[in-house]
């Protein structure tokens, strides 16, 4: 039984990477997290006013830095899931770009500015949309793209959504 | 010697090699790899770290015992899984335009994601395919 001897032996080296992975990655010094949220940069808060400031990538923004940025109307807010969501609830002022539809909302991203913050978000963990958008419109010129990773759940907790 | 004979010893030692060095870089830095892999953006966040921890570790065992001649059949099925997703990984990085780090083998001053690196992926893939092919027959 050529097959099965086959798959009981991709199973053992399966099993054994895990437990050595595992182990290993335990006593390694530049060992990796178990994590559900990306580590990210974070901007401190006088860099967000700093009209010269350039990334080297997207950076992750808390709810008080949004706040500051839409009290001041310096950002533009992403929402990046997908209409039938954006419009049961929204951060007051956010326009709706879904990930998932990028290539059909090329006009509108068109239009927006390059040099100004442009911050996306979605529901929150796991939701990565926000994220994954802010690294597409980093790479497509946007010099100073970040994300709100907590999300709209965060927001709710605190703050009234727009419908 | 047959030249089946000799694809076949050559095929071992190329895919063995590889398998071996591409995994030493990122077993020593498993940190730097979940950046590599997530750069990609192809995994939720949540499948990154295990990804990286337990990845390099199929690559090294997969290397050894095919330079080993042990286990043929059940390495060389992973060897082969696994080019086939290096490649999709690869040509879906090319097609959204993602100026990347390939990750594939050493991860300090490592190549981008294109069309060299499928190239070597698709040479790797043709091998596995061997492997698995002559491993069964035998």
């Amino acid at each position: 039984m050529p097959v099965k001897k086959m798959l009981i032996e991709a199973a053992l080296i399966i099993a054994a990477s895990l437990v050595l992975g595992f182990t290993a990655n335990a006593l390694n010094p530049h060992k990796v997290e178990l994590s559900s949220v990306r580590p990210s940069a974070t901007v401190d808060s006088a860099a967000l006013h700093d009209s010269t400031a350039a990334l080297e990538k997207p950076v992750a923004v808390n709810k008080q830095q949004l706040k500051q940025l839409l009290e001041q109307n310096s950002a533009v807010i992403i929402d990046a899931r997908m209409p039938d969501e954006f419009n049961t609830g929204r951060i007051p002022g956010a326009i709706n770009i879904p990930f998932e539809l990028l290539g059909e909302y090329i006009d509108k991203i068109e239009g927006l500015q390059k040099e100004q913050w442009v911050i996306c978000y979605c529901d929150g963990p796991p939701c990565d949309k926000g994220a994954n958008l802010a690294d597409e419109l980093f790479f497509m010129g946007f010099q100073r793209t970040a994300y709100y990773h907590a999300g709209l759940a965060d927001w709710m907790t605190t703050e009234e959504v727009e419908q | 010697m047959k030249t089946e004979t000799i694809f076949f010893w050559t095929s071992r030692l190329i895919l063995g090699t590889v398998f071996v060095f591409a995994a030493a870089g990122k077993i020593i830095n498993p940190a730097e790899f979940a950046e590599a892999v997530d750069n990609y953006r192809l995994l939720p966040y949540v499948l990154v770290p295990v990804t990286a921890i337990f990845l390099p570790w199929v690559e090294l065992l997969c290397g050894v015992l095919i330079l080993a001649g042990k286990w043929l059949k059940g390495t060389s099925l992973i060897v082969l899984i696994l080019n086939i997703l290096f490649i999709i990984a690869i040509a879906s990085a090319m097609l959204r335009g993602l100026n990347i780090e390939c990750g594939c083998f050493s991860l300090a001053g490592s190549a981008k994601a294109g069309f060299m690196r499928l190239a070597e992926d698709m040479v790797l893939l043709l091998m596995s395919v061997f492997l698995l092919h002559r491993s069964i027959k035998n």
